[in-house]
């Protein structure tokens, strides 16, 4: 969840059990608004959230993350891709 | 070509276009013409051979060893034009789109236009969380550097 969108549950649900059984660390996060919220905009339930890696002094000249992040959210992304298909989204 | 564990293999395509007197410019004994078509018949022989993925590299301009320069294909237009132009390799269950926007100091008004052109059932935005300076030691406690992927939900 962030300022401008509540991730849609079902795909928290889906990514949170993708990283359980993936082996994929991951924390629950409240952020700032992203892109996400124009993505759930554009109709009735598109499912949106956002993913990324954690930034200490964003927004800054100095931002700073950890490698490791990175390589997270691209396996989760790519994971997530793979499965994608198995997510049961109404017609 | 996926094995049994479930590992999958992928193959690496050399997108390099060399001069013609590269070889000869050079100690490098290598192709000197890499064309779409050159590129796009080694991609279909990669998939009727049962390969999962196609690995390209990512460069535009490329200086070599010795300081000469080589032209290389752009990858992100490449790979577009790899996956429309062959039937499985990469390819998820799902229709996947990438889309960059310029963001900041702006809000999220670059994705409008691009969320209402495509039409997604999903959407993923990937972007930072805040670890910021302030409250410091409660955003060290929640939002561990180099620790966790975060979900937002």
């Amino acid at each position: 969840m962030d300022r401008l969108t509540v991730g849609h549950p079902k795909l928290v649900r889906f990514l949170i059990d993708l990283c359980e059984s993936e082996g994929i660390r991951y924390q629950r996060n409240i952020g700032g608004g992203t892109d996400a919220s124009a993505i759930q905009r554009t109709r009735s339930d598109a499912w949106a959230t956002t993913i990324g890696a954690p930034v200490r002094y964003m927004h800054s000249t100095v931002q700073l993350v950890h490698k490791d992040d990175i390589d997270a959210t691209v396996q989760l992304l790519v994971t997530f891709l793979e499965h994608a298909h198995k997510l049961d989204i109404p017609a | 070509m996926s094995t049994t564990s479930g590992t999958k293999i992928g193959i690496y395509l050399d997108l390099g276009e060399y001069p013609s007197d590269y070889a000869a410019a050079t100690s490098y004994r290598r192709p000197e013409g890499r064309r779409w078509a050159d590129i796009l018949e080694k991609a279909r022989l990669a998939e009727a051979l049962g390969f999962d993925s196609l690995w390209i590299p990512d460069h535009l301009i490329f200086a070599n060893d010795e300081g000469r320069t080589e032209g290389f294909w752009e990858c992100t237009s490449m790979l577009a034009a790899l996956a429309a132009s062959t039937e499985k390799v990469g390819r998820t269950a799902v229709d996947t789109y990438a889309v960059s926007t310029v963001q900041e100091k702006l809000g999220v008004r670059g994705m409008p236009t691009a969320a209402f052109a495509i039409e997604p059932d999903i959407g993923m935005a990937l972007d930072g969380s805040d670890t910021a300076g302030a409250h410091i030691a409660e955003h060290e406690a929640t939002c561990e550097l180099g620790e966790r992927v975060p979900v937002s939900g």
